[in-house]
């Protein structure tokens, strides 16, 4: 099928250097330095990182490796571990919660359920986890849907639960049980319905064009009038519960907006229906002049296509927004005050003063006090800071949030506060109401569309008037013309069609809309406003500097180690050996005993009978008079290894740049679009970044969520367009004062849900093509709405003087649909 | 030509089976993914399951 990798554009960019490979799972640019490859079906390739190049593996080894043939987008960048159990699924009171039961035929007892699953990007990616399911002998139905990218899996009792699941995260997606929301069941109700009344209009529209050509050639080459009365009904009929079914909706909208006193389009379109259909009808009881059934069929079949379009693209993006409101894990364990008993509970049932059970790697799932234990957390989530911060028992920090993840110890905690009285609700909660206070464009082919659906009614009036005076008896029948044929089809598909393309081709590069219609500032935006840390940062340790201090280990040894002391550790540092982690075929495989996580102070273990220790300098050196008098001249973090309380290195850990970012922000640069940063963090964090990103023109450091705000205010008080760039939770003021807002995937779900678009793999550079995606989008819908327009203007002299016959109208409306149709289709 | 006074009628007829046909295809979730079926016939079936040859993973650091 198609090739192994999309081609990225190459006229918006330069690459930075000739040759910069990129992963062939993810497509990212693999970073200097690093070389990891495998060989995938019969040929080596190179991977980005260990985790990428494990789900090769993996999806290899189950035999899938068409896999990569199949596909035309890249696949995620994991950013967790891949290998959890999934040990909970398993658990009858954790199933309870989304699980359904039947019994078949042969009284077997049947499980269904259905996941949300991340990491879908094309549909490859469905015949992959499909085939992976099917495998198991007892699963009995396992099909995703690509538009909800949701999984509907049936099974019987011979398989595991947490097996099925397990397969599919080794192939590097993430699933999450999905419970259908109210919305979710109205938003299916309402495309059934849709989809019927398309469907019933799309076959009476070819039946009575069908029809409709034998009358056409009746009057080109003569028919008996019993012939021609029996078409004419024929026609009537089918149309008939067209006009009353599928063109219902618009007379109902119309009707509620002459209730409301508000001229709506529906207005004038039922108009047109009803007019046309009834005078067509007085033709066929009265023997009149000409019918207009096929015209009106057409005309309400394209206005429906035109809507339905329009409901999918918005259904699409609930699907997005509905897919991400997991902003807490959904499940928990409570510990029985009297037993002491643990049970896994839905978050929805956990009430205050319950005392839960949070193990290392789980996140914290109320606002609670710890009662016994300690542990590090991170609230990354909320404060975009990852490096973690400790609680204990005492009272100085036993308070937790909701939302954070615990690192490394076990925590018992007593809940203070649940749902939307935890601060993360509670922030969920104002940023809903202030939703509404964002001030939205309205659509330039609604307003258009709105004046000349009103210049065309007037005009008909008019011509009605003069026929009138001219020759009366074709007065009606001159003005019934002049309204078909100036019916508004092509404009109403004029942009559905341009927004249903744009947004698909968006979604292959992993730029997900959840508001489409706020696109259109993207393409005029003038300043480009970035959060730092997790957005032009990776938002994870990397190694800066290591400074060697015993010179009995090579960099390459001590890497070894820091990684195999690392290897289980949930802490943010852990990520920063992950390059190094050792691989199972390699010969001098490092395993720790007594491996011992510390808790604020480092890791130790015991390997060939010495002690080792990363961490802390206190926690590593035992001998205080040791050399390390080495000033920590950067302003990075420092860790210690040692061996038996001797210094062997100092690793110096910072966040990094991603490597794109660079690309970005000289791109635009040259775009003449004025690029900033805001951040919250410290000036001597900014000052580093922004040595790498020279194209940058205004930065400011320390800035809480209000200063940010003000910035935003000034900016667009001075009339400038803003397109904003963050990834957490303190960057919701920001994403929601810019006129454009892009949340970071890697990025908490509050963020993204709360923006106007996802950027699902992290690669900066397709935020350079959306925005010219944007524009191109822009010019489509004009150039569509011009030709819509001017088609309409051009038949309307013709139809005023008597010279359109009902096919012509017809033949004129459905080819200057086709061409809007086609014409949208141009964007790539 | 008589013949279409017949002919057209059990048309319709056929018309009615058929969009009784698509409701029921609609109730039956046919039509609740519109993207996944029009790649799905180009899925082939994967090869019975071995383990292929992977080769050596070869990786190294360079700082």
């Amino acid at each position: 099928m198609h090739g192994m990798q999309p081609s990225t554009d190459p006229s918006q960019y330069q690459e930075p250097s000739a040759g910069t490979k990129h992963c062939f799972h993810c497509d990212l640019p693999i970073p200097k330095g690093v070389s990891i490859s495998t060989t995938i079906g019969h040929q080596k390739q190179d991977f980005c990182c260990y985790g990428c190049q494990i789900i090769a593996k993996n999806i290899s080894s189950a035999g899938l490796e068409n896999f990569y043939e199949f596909r035309d987008t890249p696949s995620e960048r994991p950013t967790q571990q891949i290998d959890q159990e999934y040990l909970q699924f398993d658990e009858p009171s954790f199933q309870k919660q989304f699980v359904k039961t039947s019994i078949d035929d042969e009284n077997n007892s049947i499980l269904e359920a259905k996941f949300i699953i991340e990491g879908i990007t094309c549909a490859a990616c469905v015949w992959l986890i499909e085939t992976q399911l099917k495998r198991f002998n007892g699963v009995k139905q396992a099909t995703i849907n690509l538009t909800e990218r949701r999984l509907f899996l049936q099974w019987d009792s011979s398989a595991q639960l947490s097996e099925l699941v397990g397969s599919i995260a080794v192939l590097g997606y993430r699933i999450h049980p999905y419970k259908a929301s109210h919305a979710d069941q109205l938003h299916q109700k309402e495309f059934r319905k849709a989809i019927l009344r398309l469907a019933v209009a799309a076959i009476g529209m070819m039946q009575v064009m069908m029809h409709a050509v034998g009358l056409y050639s009746g009057e080109a080459q003569g028919i008996d009038t019993d012939h021609m009365n029996f078409l004419r009904w024929i026609s009537a009929i089918i149309t008939t519960p067209i006009v009353l079914y599928s063109a219902f909706p618009f007379f109902t909208n119309a009707l509620r907006g002459l209730k409301a006193r508000h001229l709506n389009m529906d207005v004038p379109i039922s108009i047109a229906i009803s007019g046309a259909y009834s005078a067509s009808l007085w033709s066929t009881l009265f023997q009149g002049e000409e019918v207009y059934f096929d015209s009106v069929t057409m005309f309400i079949f394209f206005l429906l296509l035109g809507r339905f379009l329009e409901m999918l693209a918005r259904h699409r993006s609930n699907h997005t927004i509905s897919n991400l409101m997991r902003l807490n894990p959904d499940y928990a364990t409570l510990i029985d005050p009297n037993t002491g008993q643990h049970t896994t509970i839905t978050v929805d049932t956990i009430q205050k003063n319950n005392l839960i059970f949070v193990k290392p790697g789980e996140h914290i799932p109320a606002d609670g006090i710890v009662i016994k234990g300690e542990s590090s957390v991170t609230e990354a989530m909320l404060t975009g800071e990852f490096d973690p911060k400790s609680v204990s028992s005492h009272e100085d920090n036993n308070n937790v949030l909701a939302g954070s993840q615990n690192i490394s110890g076990s925590l018992t905690i007593k809940v203070t506060e649940t749902g939307e009285e935890t601060m993360i609700g509670s922030v969920m909660q104002l940023l809903a109401q202030a939703q509404n206070d964002k001030p939205r464009v309205a659509i330039l082919a609604d307003r258009i569309a709105h004046y000349f659906i009103f210049g065309v009614l007037l005009f008909t009036s008019m011509t009605y008037l003069a026929w009138q005076w001219y020759d009366p008896n074709r007065a009606f029948w001159v003005a019934l013309a002049v309204l078909v044929a100036t019916c508004p089809c092509a404009l109403s598909l004029a942009t559905p069609t341009v927004i249903t393309v744009t947004l698909n081709r968006l979604i292959k590069h992993g730029f997900v809309l959840t508001k489409p219609n706020a696109l259109y500032y993207l393409s005029e935006t003038t300043d480009f406003v970035f959060d730092k840390t997790g957005t032009l940062t990776s938002g994870e340790f990397s190694i800066t500097k290591l400074e060697i201090i015993d010179p009995r280990f090579s960099s390459d040894e001590i890497l070894t180690l820091c990684a195999a002391l690392e290897r289980d550790s949930l802490h943010p540092i852990a990520t920063a050996f992950q390059n190094h982690t050792n691989q199972a075929n390699d010969q001098q495989k490092i395993v720790f005993d007594q491996l011992k996580h510390k808790t604020a102070q480092g890791i130790e273990g015991v390997w060939q009978n010495h002690l080792y220790r990363l961490g802390s300098r206190d926690f590593a050196i035992s001998n205080k008079t040791d050399p390390p008098n080495i000033a920590n001249e950067t302003q990075d973090k420092e860790i210690i290894l040692s061996r038996d309380g001797s210094l062997i290195a100092i690793i110096y850990l910072a966040d990094t740049v991603r490597t794109d970012a660079n690309t970005l922000t000289q791109a635009l640069a040259k775009q003449h679009v004025t690029t900033h940063i805001i951040t919250g963090d410290q000036q001597p964090g900014l000052a580093k970044a922004i040595s790498n990103l020279p194209d940058i023109q205004h930065y400011e450091a320390r800035c809480t969520p209000e200063r940010k705000k003000q910035y935003l205010k000034q900016l667009s008080d001075q009339g400038r367009i803003i397109t904003s760039v963050g990834d957490g939770i303190n960057d919701t003021p920001i994403l929601k004062a810019a006129h454009f807002s892009i949340a970071m995937g890697s990025g908490a779900d509050l963020a993204k849900v709360h923006a106007d678009a996802v950027l699902l793999n992290n690669n900066l550079l397709n935020i350079l093509y959306a925005k010219r995606i944007s524009g191109l989008m822009h010019q489509r819908i004009k150039q569509n709405i011009c030709w819509a327009i001017g088609y309409n203007l051009t038949i309307l002299p013709l139809a005023a003087c008597g010279l359109v016959a009902p096919y012509i109208a017809a033949i004129g409306m459905s080819l200057s649909s086709l061409l809007v149709v086609l014409n949208a289709n141009r964007i790539r | 030509m008589d013949i279409i006074f017949v002919l057209i009628p059990i048309g319709l007829i056929l018309l009615c089976f058929g969009i009784g046909a698509f409701m029921w295809a609609v109730r039956n979730h046919q039509f609740d993914d519109l993207d996944s079926p029009a790649h799905r016939i180009l899925f082939d079936d994967p090869p019975i399951h071995t383990k292929q040859n992977n080769g050596d993973d070869e990786s190294q650091q360079s700082q």
